[in-house]
């Protein structure tokens, strides 16, 4: 299974590395931003359309 | 370093025109420039949310999935209460926008408007039912409202609360005819205890650590081998402040996720070295607050918007009660002056950044709380100039760049609320006037000295405390200090005025919504005079008021326990202090007040039928009564006579001006009867926002010559539209007849003028007349809409290219295209009064 | 009963939210009759959630009760919600939409705001 801490866009916490936010960069009609979102290490990124597989 | 704006020698050409949205857009800074056109507009126009803003979903998921996972908790219910609100601010999506400085945001995406499930049943059909603000994909998500909705269905606040109002209060307050609003703690709008808070000497840190020390010294106190009725009130102490501290951590932990997302923007994403250096300030700027008190203006403003968007994620907050310029003025002239580690230019970037932070927030808003506040989500009065606690001016640098601010980012909210008093030096009402030159509708002007009087006399503040009120919402000044602030208004306590001259005619009935509410006093065709007739009246708005007032009586006695606020009691000197919630009456001074909407229909209405009926016997009231029972059909020369032939108000006319002042004895005396649970008075205070329109349906037909359907007048005690014939300093002195001290606790005063006639340093001159004129007769408020017809009727033709046309609606200003097409004619109908 | 027991029952209907009302049922447009679509029901003042009186039935009635009980005298109208099941009702009778999906027109208190109600034909 694919998780999110595979993905490009996990930054793991330094003080908890099984959490960590997904950033992602986002234009919308009006502007552009990064967001963050809480995540778990082990959560199932097998759905994610925005999963991309970090550079070893 | 703020990037100057490109130059353009359109921008005297644009100013020349009047068209100072297009001149504004060419002086503001690129960055200005982008954050500006980057707002997701989230007014509601005429009622529905724009195209695009779309309902948030992720509080309201966080909200419900939290609240399930506590109801095995053996928690106390303020506890959980707390958690629910530090699960939202640890979990939530938070986002940086591009050129941004200043970070904070009530919902999880730029154009989404924060929904808290909480609250209020209604509110949740209310979202399910929305035709245009559910996110895609609809079906999907109608279906997590579904089952959030079904979750909080008996358990929201307002739920829980109105099995324990009396019911016959209850159902007339919620048929919405005589009131506008929910009495409800988490449902209005909070002042702060910004002495506390906001000068510097603590943040979240420092009271955190002071709750530490108080809980463990009470925590010993009552495992003393003793017990009494003290001890045993001591729990909910420990409860209240146990929930308090849970909050503010949870405040100071959003705060570093957002430092962390600078970072890893500057560490990953931004190749732009400016970029990289101005978010690891960011870092640096939410790493500090708000545990610690700010030590610079970014600061400071970073630290107000996590408060406020804290607040509104533990609350829905319809205004914005606040004095920015005073509170953040001693970093202002820190940063520009002393240490000089900001030029004036990039300061005005960071002023006019903070009014677009506050311009874009949002939480959804039932549809009536959208059609009486059309365009904008609440007012966002912010109060300037005034004087500080000792009585010297307090306006300073920042006074002056918040007006160029405004004139640069024109946002119709907030609005600016400016205290003048008679020590204002001419560069700062200079500012003032271009403000309201270059058509924003703001700043309203408000008469200092008579306010500070004014709250002196209704509540009872010390001087030095009530120097330092701010406009609670609209109008009513409320101080910021330990036990004079009000935690929550409760906007329920608005009255729909009109209603009070329509039910002498029904007998009290209601026939919009089939019910008796006011007084069944006599068929109005058995009053032998005017006494009798007025007596009657007297008698409905006794008992109109008592409704809504005893509403929100009751919710403000039980909030403390049914619906606490640990997190705004986290600000507040006299919780911490106490370890009673804010909304406890036992700890504050009260500051409550009636908002009249819809209020000077009575004095027209009355002085008409004294006239026609009483005086020159025209008529009987059996026949104004079927008249007015059939909208006036059959009977339209009998309604011409009373819109032409009747005295109205504002004309400086004794006939009609010595009435209101009767009606308005009749309240004052009324309102110190009237007492709310801190035990202080109930003042009334006219006013409108768009309540005129909202209410246009509702009131039925009045003898004023109105029909059913008509906009009502627009706002406090304005003349009519079209009504006020001699001019605008007979406006004036009718509006100084009234004792703007004693009569009621503040007028709402809407007047246009003439952009041409208001042009250059002759037009500065003859709105000063004005003002002294104004100041001479002792009115407290007064707001100016500079806009001409022809650009008000082209903005209506091709709303495109007038998209940034703003108005003056009320209390409020909006932009013109936001606001339905009824409000959008009431506002042209009103009279442009020409000076000098 | 005494006099307030007796008036909590006769809006108990508007005190508390009916979770069918709020989702199951509503999702799918409610039923063929309901108090909304009625020529003899009016929406509160605040026009959005749901709540409303009818102008023919009198407080004291109730459709939902098997029989139903009709009070025809008396002033209050009885409190009843857009999306109150009339089906029994003998009182019943279909408005005229001017369009299809419920919306009167565009002034805010003529509008039927429940979204079922665009399902309505």
């Amino acid at each position: 299974m694919t998780t999110c801490q595979e993905c490009k866009n996990f930054f793991p916490l330094e003080e908890d590395p099984n959490r960590g936010d997904c950033v992602q960069r986002v234009k919308d009609p009006r502007q552009a931003y990064y967001q963050a979102k809480p995540v778990n290490a082990e959560d199932d990124a097998s759905a994610c359309a925005s999963f991309q597989k970090k550079q070893q | 370093m703020a990037q100057p704006a490109l130059k353009d020698t359109r921008v005297e050409e644009f100013e020349k025109k009047q068209e100072w949205w297009w001149a504004a857009e060419k002086r503001r800074s690129g960055r200005l420039d982008y954050l500006r056109k980057a707002i997701w507009k989230k007014g509601a126009i005429g009622g529905l949310y724009a195209p695009g803003v779309k309902t948030d979903l992720e509080q309201a998921v966080l909200t419900t999935n939290m609240a399930k996972s506590l109801e095995g908790s053996p928690d106390p219910y303020v506890v959980k209460s707390a958690k629910l609100f530090a699960h939202i601010l640890d979990n939530k999506t938070i986002f940086i926008t591009d050129h941004a400085q200043l970070v904070g945001y009530t919902g999880s995406l730029p154009n989404t408007m924060n929904w808290n499930p909480s609250i209020a049943s209604i509110l949740n059909s209310e979202v399910f039912n929305d035709p245009i603000s559910i996110p895609e994909p609809v079906d999907k998500n109608q279906a997590v409202i579904q089952e959030i909705v079904d979750y909080w269905a008996g358990k929201t606040d307002l739920d829980k609360m109105m099995p324990v109002f009396d019911i016959d209060d209850l159902m007339k307050m919620l048929s919405g005819s005589i009131g506008w609003g929910v009495p409800l703690a988490r449902g209005g709008y909070s002042n702060k205890d910004y002495e506390y808070i906001m000068t510097g000497n603590r943040g979240f840190q420092d009271i955190i650590d002071e709750l530490d020390k108080k809980m463990d010294e009470i925590d010993d106190a009552v495992h003393e081998p003793t017990a009494n009725k003290e001890i045993a009130m001591m729990y909910d102490r420990l409860n209240n402040w146990e929930a308090m501290r849970i909050a503010l951590e949870a405040g100071i932990r959003i705060a570093k996720r957002y430092a962390r997302l600078a970072r890893i923007m500057a560490e990953n994403f931004e190749e732009d070295p400016q970029r990289k250096e101005e978010l690891l300030k960011i870092a640096a700027a939410c790493e500090q607050v708000p545990a610690h008190p700010p030590r610079n203006l970014q600061e400071s403003f970073q630290y107000d918007i996590f408060i406020q968007m804290m607040s509104r994620t533990e609350a829905i907050e319809g205004a914005w009660p606040c004095r920015p310029d005073y509170y953040h003025g001693p970093y202002y002239d820190k940063d520009v002056h002393i240490d000089k580690t900001l030029t004036k230019e990039e300061a005005l970037d960071l002023v006019g950044e903070f009014l677009i932070r506050a311009a874009e927030v949002c939480q959804f808003k039932p549809k009536w709380a959208r059609e009486g506040l059309q365009g904008i989500d609440g007012t966002w009065v912010w109060t300037m100039g005034g004087v500080d606690e000792k009585g010297k001016d307090a306006c300073n640098d920042l006074t002056i760049a918040f007006m160029q601010a405004a004139r640069l980012v024109r946002v119709a909210n907030p609005t600016f609320a400016f205290r003048w008093h008679p020590q204002v030096k001419d560069e700062v009402m200079r500012e003032v006037f271009e403000c309201i030159r270059h058509g924003l509708g703001y700043p309203s002007i408000r008469n200092d000295p008579i306010l500070v009087s004014n709250a002196m006399h209704w509540h009872g503040h010390p001087i030095e405390e009530a120097r330092l009120w701010v406009h609670q919402a609209c109008m009513s000044p409320n101080p910021t200090t330990k036990h004079g602030y009000q935690p929550m208004r409760m906007a329920n306590a608005t009255a729909n005025c009109a209603k009070i001259i329509e039910y002498v005619f029904t007998s009290g009935f209601d026939p919009v919504v089939n019910m008796q509410v006011g007084a069944e006093t006599p068929d109005v065709s058995t009053f032998k005079d005017f006494e009798a007739f007025f007596d009657a009246w007297v008698l409905q708005m006794r008992t109109i008021f008592s409704i809504l007032v005893r509403s929100v009586n009751r919710a403000r006695l039980l909030a403390p326990t049914m619906t606490p606020r640990p997190f705004l009691s986290g600000l507040s000197e006299r919780c911490i202090e106490s370890g009673q919630d804010t909304c406890d009456p036992s700890i504050a001074r009260g500051n409550a007040w009636i908002t009249a909407f819809t209020w000077v229909e009575n004095a027209d209405s009355l002085a008409a039928v004294k006239k026609l009926v009483f005086d020159e016997g025209k008529y009987s009231l059996a026949e104004l009564k079927d008249a007015l029972a059939k909208n006036w059909n059959g009977y339209e020369d009998m309604r011409l006579d009373f819109v032409k032939n009747a005295p109205k108000w504002g004309n400086d006319d004794d006939d009609v001006d010595r009435i209101m002042l009767r009606c308005l004895d009749a309240c004052a005396k009324f309102s110190k009867e009237l007492k709310c649970p801190c035990g202080n008075n109930w003042p009334i205070l006219p006013e409108n926002v768009s309540g005129n329109i909202h209410y246009a349906n509702i009131v039925g037909a009045l003898p004023n010559g109105r029909r059913l359907g008509d906009a009502l007048y627009d706002g406090g005690i304005s003349p009519g539209p079209g009504l006020d014939k001699k001019g605008p300093t007979a406006v004036l002195k009718s509006c100084g007849k009234i004792d703007h001290v004693t009569q009621g606790r503040a007028f709402l005063l809407n007047q246009r003028l003439s952009p041409t006639q208001l042009a250059g340093e002759k037009g500065f001159q003859l709105w000063k007349a004005y003002m002294r004129t104004w100041a001479d007769l002792g009115l407290d408020h007064v707001q100016f809409n500079m806009v001409d017809d022809a650009t008000l009727r082209s903005a209506q033709k091709d709303p495109e290219k007038y998209q940034e046309v703003i108005v003056r609606v009320a209390g409020y200003s909006a932009h013109f295209v936001d606001i339905s097409r009824k409000t959008q004619d009431n506002i042209i109908q009103r009279t442009v009064q020409g000076l000098g | 009963m005494s006099r307030r027991e007796e008036k909590r029952k006769a809006y108990a209907g508007m005190l508390m939210p009916d979770k069918k009302e709020a989702s199951g049922t509503a999702s799918k447009g409610g039923g063929e009759k309901i108090c909304g679509i009625c020529k003899h029901y009016m929406e509160s003042s605040w026009s959005s959630d749901g709540r409303g009186t009818c102008n023919l039935l009198k407080l004291g009635s109730d459709i939902k009760s098997q029989p139903p009980v009709y009070v025809l005298e008396g002033k209050d109208g009885y409190p009843t919600k857009t999306l109150s099941d009339a089906s029994l009702c003998k009182y019943f009778e279909k408005m005229t939409f001017i369009d299809k999906d419920g919306y009167e027109c565009s002034d805010p208190i003529y509008r039927r705001s429940m979204r079922q109600l665009q399902d309505k034909k």
